[in-house]
């Protein structure tokens, strides 16, 4: 039961902690003023908790200081107090604005959505915890690390540093790990079943930020119905591998998702501090995902060519800010964009990137390494298994896996003009580059084809589910994807 | 559709709906209140023993259906209640909530529907049918797959219930959980031991901290694989075919561990005298010789076992 109340503590704490950091996102981008709806608020700090969460724990151990219970303590008062100060501040600015009667009631279709979903999110917590972890990943990646970090209290545990220590992938990144060294502190004991509670939040933050998000830009029965499809894909729930577990695939989908939202809300976006806003919130998520797991960095490349690539091709115009504005200008302020996206990720992750160069390489693939035309082309013939096999799980498998390959097709074959303009093409390219990476990966790793991608596929394309479905909101979206005139008429928390 | 048939069609939508909704819940209420009452009077042994079936020999499925039996009354007893309290909650407000659940459908078909700015030709008007047709059976499809989800969490009940992974060892071998008790029982919990082996051993590495597993991993067997029953032999060195710097991290014990067929030498299968009693208590066998190697030693070796 420790371990029960010790998760509810870690979570409170940080997602409360994640609240007060997006109010600091405010504050540096001079947004504090815009209203937002509750769902993106809380989505995002969940996320951005999170991943602070386990940042602030991965630094204070990398300058020297011990992970001990005290800290883990602190980091919950502080986050604790720093959130509800937030909260409240937030409420007697809302009240000075609003009264409370004048406020919009929410449309039915939303209201219903909102029923479901929060059931659904209810039942994630509660089946996830009715197993301990039980999976290879989640106990020969993850939580072996969680338990050495909760042992020995530093990052630098020697056991971690030793390329014989009994390990899988002892490159992988920490997030997981320290969230779940996190909780064992708060117990004081290790119990990998409580750990799992960071995976249905998550599940939580995900499909709050994209029911919040779309609610703004679209309207709010569109969002909050995209956001249940979502919340529906079988892949990331109810099925084993998805939030359930305590494997790093349903989380990657959850950052590397909601990055690309924000991403896709700041392309919407011709205000300035409201699109820096976006586009650093984009960038921290997307950070966060280099810190889930090893693909967020090949992600953070797609990110990069899929808008450069959606740039060009639609001759250097992109999001609806670019309209009124000359072409140097244009591709100036996209630069611009770009550069504060890449450089904010970059700085983040450079404490980790740092330490993870001084990591054993024992079962690591070396993709970059093996990354040869030579070898690209020798393995050419792998495409045949693996295009063929990549289909097979979209779209023959969609009773196993769910239908949003389906209706991603479906979306792009309704509406073709609209899926390939500004912002969906950017999604379409993405989406298209992470598929690529699949197979080039497929290619390059010194592990048998079909073992390797064939008992992966299905988890990777699980990564790929929110922005697939993102795209089918935006192409079936029945606002027109234009700038919101007036702000949204919905409340912050 | 103009707007009185419109109207019309609402009321009689409303109308349909308001007392589906009535018949429904108020049956529910019923039967969800009868299904509490039976579950809190009904003693759990008379549930399990309706579950298990005598004729059966397979002793996981009896076991299997008795924990099923058991989670379903625990359930029983704490949800229907609350379902029945719920039931009646919204029998009570039926009629505000099936004009809340006509709103909605209606929502869903403006959502859905063309902008107006669209023409008026058949392919345009296909395109709202295919988006319901979609959202519809993305979501049907996710009902089914929750009712999976349940009947499966009332099958992962009589195995895992609320212990703690440590004292489940789930999904792992047989042999794999037995070394894992072996050693437990034989080191200190701050122990070092090197294995040679022809196992992945991740999760011995796991269930036995806070020791701390060290292994040479044969570079052929890296980014191997194992399959069940030893149906793909890993390569592995042997304890004699090892690199001197292994021995830099300094083991407390060495382990040998072998299961594959071309790594076991059926005359060690007893060396250790320790493992080989343990193993005898462990199946009340006393005559048991286990198919697989262990031989755990102090290190440097001190002549014997620990």
């Amino acid at each position: 039961m420790t371990g029960l109340v010790a998760a509810v503590i870690a979570v409170v704490g940080s997602t409360l902690g994640g609240r007060s950091l997006l109010a600091l996102f405010d504050r540096v981008c001079g947004t504090r003023e815009i209203q937002r709806p509750s769902a993106e608020i809380w989505g995002a700090s969940i996320l951005l908790g999170a991943g602070f969460t386990s940042a602030l724990a991965f630094v204070w151990s990398d300058i020297g200081q011990p992970l001990t219970a005290q800290f883990s303590w602190g980091q919950v008062g502080l986050s604790g107090v720093l959130g509800m100060l937030v909260i409240v501040n937030a409420r007697r600015q809302l009240s000075r604005a609003h009264d409370e009667d004048s406020r919009p009631a929410l449309a039915p279709l939303a209201r219903a959505c909102q029923v479901v979903l929060g059931f659904v999110i209810a039942a994630a917590f509660l089946q996830t915890f009715l197993t301990p972890q039980k999976f290879w990943d989640e106990r020969a990646i993850f939580a072996i690390k969680a338990k050495v970090l909760y042992e020995a209290g530093t990052i630098d545990a020697p056991e971690l540093l030793h390329p014989d220590f009994v390990q899988y992938h002892p490159r992988y990144p920490l997030m997981l790990p320290l969230l779940e060294r996190h909780v064992y502190a708060l117990a004081g004991r290790a119990n990998d079943r409580w750990a799992k509670v960071w995976f249905p939040l998550m599940y939580a933050g995900l499909v709050l930020s994209y029911a919040g998000v779309l609610a703004r830009r679209t309207s709010p029965d569109w969002g909050w119905l995209m956001a249940t499809v979502l919340g529906l894909v079988p892949v990331l729930l109810p099925d084993e591998y998805g939030f359930l577990s305590a494997q790093a695939d349903a989380p990657m989908a959850c950052f590397q998702g909601v990055a690309v939202l924000y991403f896709w809300d700041a392309l919407h976006e011709h205000r300035g501090a409201i699109q820096r806003r976006s586009l650093l919130l984009a960038s921290s998520l997307a950070a966060g995902a280099c810190f889930v797991k090893d693909e967020g960095l090949a992600y953070l490349l797609v990110n990069f060519l899929a808008w450069a690539s959606a740039l060009l091709l639609g001759g250097g115009r992109l999001g609806f800010e670019a309209l009124d504005e000359k072409l140097p200008r244009r591709l100036g302020h996209q630069l611009a964009a770009m550069t504060t996206f890449g450089l904010f990720a970059a700085i983040l992750l450079i404490p980790w990137m740092r330490h993870r160069a001084t990591l054993p390489t024992t079962t690591e693939m070396h993709y970059l390494e093996r990354m040869e035309a030579g070898r690209l082309l020798e393995r050419l013939s792998t495409l045949q298994w693996s295009l063929p096999h990549l289909v097979r799980r979209m779209f023959v498998e969609w009773r196993i896996w769910g239908l949003p390959w389906w209706l991603l097709l479906l979306a792009a074959l309704t509406a073709p003009r609209r899926s390939w303009a500004g912002p969906q093409r950017f999604l379409l390219l993405i989406l298209l580059g992470a598929l690529a990476a699949f197979v080039v990966a497929g290619m390059l790793a010194p592990a048998e084809l079909e073992e390797h991608l064939g008992g992966s596929s299905h988890r990777y394309l699980m990564q790929l589910v929110p922005v697939a479905v993102l795209f089918v909101a935006a192409v079936w979206s029945p606002a027109v994807s234009v700038p919101p005139v007036a702000e949204p008429p919905k409340r912050t928390a | 559709m103009n707007s009185a048939e419109s109207s019309q069609t609402r009321s009689r939508l409303t109308r349909w709906a308001c007392r589906s909704l009535a018949v429904t819940t108020g049956f529910s209420v019923l039967a969800f209140a009868l299904l509490a009452g039976a579950a809190w009077l009904i003693p759990p042994e008379v549930v399990q023993n309706w579950a298990f079936d005598p004729s059966s020999t397979d002793a996981f499925a009896q076991f299997e259906a008795v924990g099923i039996a058991e989670a379903a009354q625990w359930l029983a007893q704490w949800a229907a209640p609350v379902l029945a309290l719920v039931s009646y909650l919204i029998w009570r407000h039926h009629a505000r909530l099936s004009l809340g659940i006509e709103g909605a459908v209606r929502r869903f078909w403006r959502v859905t529907a063309n902008p107006p700015s669209l023409p008026d030709s058949l392919r345009f008007r296909l395109v709202p049918i295919v988006k319901r047709v979609a959202i519809g059976s993305a979501l049907a499809l996710a009902i089914g797959h929750w009712g999976s989800a349940f009947q499966q969490r009332l099958k992962d009940w009589p195995y895992y219930r609320f212990n703690d992974g440590d004292q489940v060892l789930p999904n792992i071998s047989d042999a794999n959980r037995e070394v894992i008790r072996y050693l437990q029982a034989s080191t200190p919990e701050n122990a070092r031991i090197f294995v040679v082996s022809d196992q992945k051993l991740f999760f011995l590495s796991y269930y036995l901290r806070p020791r701390s597993l060290f292994h040479r991993m044969h570079p052929t067997a890296e980014h191997l694989i194992p399959r069940a029953n030893q149906a793909r032999q890993l390569a592995a060195y042997r304890l004699s075919e090892l690199p001197p710097d292994v021995w830099e991290c300094r083991p407390d014990f060495v382990l040998e561990y072998f299961e594959g067929p071309e790594y076991i030498d059926p005359a060690r299968a007893t060396e250790d005298r320790a493992w080989l009693q343990f193993a005898r208590q462990r199946t009340g066998d006393s005559t048991r010789v286990p198919e697989y190697v262990v031989v755990l030693r102090r290190w440097p070796i001190t002549g014997g076992s620990p």
